[in-house]
């Protein structure tokens, strides 16, 4: 059995009403991008599948890209269109 | 200084923040809730953010228009929670010597803040109804 790792996924607005939390945990297969753990969230039933596929993310305060490397424990905020103003 | 709040925008205190003697212009953005045919009957806003992120980022435009704006200083604050038709839900301003540089750095922080905030707003509309809103892209702006 391979190895895993666990992400923290924190959601907010239109998102977090879909999903029905504002934070939870994730445990995908390791090595693991930004992509995969959005496909296996969209892949977890419960209207999860209605978040887009490239949504805006952040890793430690910062936008990042789907390519980017996940790490154990990281905290990954699933973002919708930003609407600041 | 870069800022967010649960309570109305007290315009004196952002204000005071930034004028001093050697300012000669004091540029104010205050972005307000609307009713409005296009926008319908609003009643309020319920704005979200992630917090931690968004005061950072503000901070962080903050400071890069002041880098691009020497001499302008700058101060702003996002209301979040219900706001009201009528009032502000941000507010930018900035002081400088002359009104060019105010207005250019004003500007260019307001859209900043537009596009990079992770803040987002539930309008509540009269008769119960209620939707999610993103924000309409301003052109001719430099970035």
């Amino acid at each position: 059995m391979g190895s895993t790792l666990t992400v923290r996924i924190k959601t907010f607005a239109q998102f977090a009403e879909i999903l029905g939390q504002e934070e939870f945990t994730l445990e995908i297969p390791a090595p693991a991008t930004v992509a995969d753990a959005i496909d296996a969230l969209r892949g977890s039933g419960q209207g999860a599948a209605s978040i887009p596929e490239h949504p805006l993310v952040a890793i430690d305060l910062k936008q990042v890209r789907g390519d980017y490397q996940l790490t154990d424990g990281q905290t990954l905020a699933l973002m919708p269109p930003l609407a600041g103003g | 200084m870069a800022r967010l709040t649960h309570r109305p925008i007290d315009l004196n205190a952002l204000l005071e923040a930034v004028q001093g003697v050697d300012c000669g212009a004091t540029a104010v953005f205050l972005g307000s809730v609307r009713q409005s045919d296009e926008d319908g009957p609003v009643e309020f806003i319920e704005y979200s953010a992630y917090e931690e992120m968004a005061e950072s980022e503000f901070e962080a435009i903050l400071k890069e228009t002041e880098k691009r704006s020497p001499g302008v200083r700058l101060v702003g604050m996002h209301r979040l929670g219900r706001v009201p038709v009528g009032e502000a839900s941000i507010a930018v301003v900035a002081a400088s010597g002359h009104r060019a540089e105010a207005f250019d750095a004003l500007r260019f922080a307001v859209e900043e803040a537009k596009k990079r905030l992770p803040i987002w707003k539930k309008e509540f509309l009269e008769g119960g109804e209620t939707r999610w809103r993103g924000n309409t892209p301003t052109e001719n702006v430099e970035s």
